[in-house]
């Protein structure tokens, strides 16, 4: 019978599906290490379950070509048929799995690779957050170190201002925006005559401001300028007292302009006040002196001539008349020739001729005893307290008794009637610069303020004409600074010494006790508490 | 040594679900003779359509040049036209005469009988199907072994 045989079709298939048997477990092998070692990818997966259709596929396929091969040649169809059916179906099943894994797996692909970024976006976000952390760990420690060095230095600051504040000298001070005081350093509140902190914060700066002009002036100045330089004001102290001050301060601003207070400094010129004044005063005296003493040497020689000529005259005038009109003028003639020579004391144109070694208490009672009567007469007392260790003192002793004549006629003057005058002696100090002190009070009317820093200018008085001539405390400046002391007036006293007697003015002349050149030096130095 | 065990277990579970299937069916439902034919036939359209779609987009592959891609787009572009070349022998086959096949009891002497079309032709020549899965086969399992090799992480598709 002619026709294609077929057995090579068999032989192929024979063997052909041994070797898709051996190949399709080689390829089971491989994608099973691949699955094992690449757990989580999909692929693998895919492949692996593909490798495990393939398998089955193969198996059929041998199932269907070789083994019926096998079977039907060796003579069991029988067999065969029975097998058969399960080759198919197994054939198909696989095509059908292969086919629905196929499918199957790229969406599993896509699902794994959304997860999978998902994963590495958390991944990412994690590692950024954690870089985040890192830096912000960094920057805390670092902000740690940063507060602890500027808290360090801080505290530096803080200490050198806080001595200089609390060891200054002079006043430092802080307002509030209603020019009340919000700080201020010991030095200041002593200044102002405070003992506790607390009293003095809180209180407007204003009240202590003697003068309210300078008070509007100070005010202006911050406002307007920012600040003040070296301005001179009187401040009132607690305890009713003035004070000399020099302020310089500044506003205190915030960033956009508005001030918030000031902050300054206040020194206490009150010392150097009274001493400058003094040194003009003492200036003051020294030329007038000259000029007076000029004056009176011109005017000495023509009032001589007067007075010779006067007298001459008296002499050989019988006419009743004329010679009482001579005898005024030779009395107004002596009048002058002693306001001349007043002059000239003033003017320490007198040399120091009778110096000696001067007892001041038996001074003082020979010159109460002879103003005594006079006093008596218009209810006067004379009330002693004399030192019984009183030192000597280098003096004229006539020119003691004219300064002391002058006092106690001023202090009659300035009684008018009913009064007490007075007397202290005292001494203070060691022997090498002891001091004596003649004090002279009286319940009189006391000294007007504004006249105060006149009185011991030549001529000024405020007694009516013909009765003060105005040298008389000029005069005794004069000697007394010629005897290298002071002469220094209250008016009212502060001492409740001299308050409880009811004194309006004490005079206090002040001499040395000893002629020692460190006395004198010292007594030039002292400046009355007054 | 668990995933081990447990793809021995997935396997087994596999087969015997095969093998219940078919019993099942028979208890079941009556499938009569074409129906396994026609199953056949679509679980072949089935599988052809899965290459193709997994061709397409290996073709789409950024590493379709690596080897292991290669041989993996060479295996199922072997296994498509393996695919498509039984679904014809079975078509052309049911499609044949019996007369046309001579099928004695030995098997050295079955015989494809004249007179001869193309049908014929076509399925003689078809019926070497294992001259396109093998090499299928060998592709595909180069490609499993040149992912082995690579060690490279991210072979996906
Ligand atoms: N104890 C006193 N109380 C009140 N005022 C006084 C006192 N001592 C002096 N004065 C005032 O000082 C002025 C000057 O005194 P000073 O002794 O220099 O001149 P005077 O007494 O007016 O005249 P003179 O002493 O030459 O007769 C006096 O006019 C008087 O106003
Ligand atoms: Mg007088």
């Amino acid at each position: 019978m002619s026709g294609l045989p077929l057995y090579p079709i068999y032989i192929v298939d024979f063997f052909g599906s041994l070797c898709m048997l051996v190949l399709s477990f080689i390829a089971l092998r491989y994608a099973w290490i691949l699955k094992r070692t690449h757990t989580r990818n999909v692929f693998y997966t895919y492949i692996f379950w593909l490798c495990m259709t393939f398998v089955a596929l193969s198996i059929s396929r041998s199932t269907g070509h070789a083994l019926r091969g096998l079977l039907l040649y060796s003579g069991y169809p029988y067999l065969w048929k029975k097998l058969a059916p399960y080759s198919g179906g197994l054939n198909s099943i696989a095509f059908i799995s292969a086919a629905v894994l196929t499918f199957y797996f790229p969406n599993v692909q896509k699902v794994m690779e959304v997860i999978k970024e998902d994963a590495r976006r958390l991944k990412e976000a994690k590692e950024e957050l954690e870089i985040a952390h890192e830096k912000l760990r960094d920057f805390n420690l670092r902000l740690e170190e940063k507060v602890k060095e500027r808290t360090r230095a801080l505290v530096l600051s803080e200490q050198k201002f806080r001595r200089l504040f609390e060891g200054s000298r002079d006043a430092i001070f802080f307002c509030d925006q209603d020019g009340c005081i919000s700080d201020i350093n010991p030095s200041g509140m002593n200044m102002l005559g405070f003992k506790v902190k607390s009293e003095i914060i809180g209180l407007p700066m204003k009240q202590f401001f003697v003068r309210h002009e300078d008070w509007e002036i100070y005010n202006k100045s911050i406002y307007d300028q920012g600040y003040i330089v070296d301005f001179e004001t009187q401040f009132k102290r607690v305890d009713g007292s003035t004070i000399y001050l020099i302020i310089t301060a500044g506003a205190i601003k915030e960033k956009n302009g508005t001030i918030i207070g000031c902050e300054g400094i206040a020194k206490d010129i009150t010392t150097f006040k009274r001493m400058t004044e003094k040194l003009i005063y003492s200036e003051k005296m020294a030329s007038i002196g000259q000029l007076a003493a000029g004056i009176a040497h011109e005017l000495n020689t023509p009032l001589g001539i007067i007075l010779g000529y006067t007298q001459l005259l008296k002499e050989d005038i019988e006419e009743q008349e004329l010679l009482e009109e001579l005898k005024i003028i030779e009395k107004q003639t002596k009048n002058c020739k002693r306001i001349v020579s007043d002059l000239l004391s003033f003017a320490r144109s007198s040399e120091r001729r009778y110096i000696s070694k001067v007892q001041i208490n038996d001074c003082i009672k020979q010159t109460v005893t002879i103003v005594k009567h006079t006093f008596e007469l218009k209810g006067i007392d004379i009330v002693l307290y004399l030192d019984k260790d009183l030192p000597k003192v280098i003096a004229d002793e006539n020119k003691f008794t004219q300064v002391l004549m002058n006092l106690l006629n001023n202090a009659r003057d300035a009684i008018g009637e009913n009064g007490t005058v007075y007397i202290w002696t005292k001494h203070e100090g060691e022997t090498e610069d002891c001091l004596v002190k003649v004090i002279v009070g009286d319940t009189g009317e006391g000294i007007n303020e504004k006249i105060k820093r006149r009185i011991f200018d030549p001529f000024f008085t405020t007694k009516p004409a013909g009765q003060g001539t105005g040298l008389g405390l000029s005069v005794s400046y004069g000697i007394i600074k010629e005897h290298g002391g002071t002469i220094d007036v209250c008016s009212p006293p502060s001492d409740k010494e001299y308050v409880s007697r009811g004194i309006k003015t004490i005079f206090i002349v002040t001499l040395p006790a000893s002629t020692s050149e460190k006395a004198k030096k010292r007594l030039k130095q002292l400046i009355s508490v007054c | 040594m668990k995933d081990y065990i447990k793809n021995i277990i997935t396997v087994f579970i596999f087969i015997f679900l095969i093998l219940l299937d078919s019993i099942n069916a028979e208890a079941v439902q009556i499938h009569g003779p074409p129906e396994g034919f026609f199953v056949h036939i679509m679980g072949h359209i089935f599988f052809a359509a899965s290459l193709i779609f997994i061709l397409y987009l290996l073709e789409h592959h950024p590493q379709k040049h690596q080897n292991g891609w290669r041989w993996l787009r060479y295996s199922f572009w072997f296994f498509l036209a393996w695919n498509l070349d039984t679904l014809m022998v079975h078509i052309v086959y049911r499609r044949m005469p019996y007369s046309s096949l001579y099928l004695p009891l030995n098997m050295w002497e079955h015989k494809l009988l004249p007179p001869y079309n193309l049908e014929h032709v076509l399925y003689y020549i078809g019926r070497f199907d294992h001259l396109l899965c093998i090499p299928a086969m060998l592709f595909f399992v180069l490609s499993l072994r040149s992912f082995l090799q690579s060690h490279s992480e991210d072979e996906t598709l």
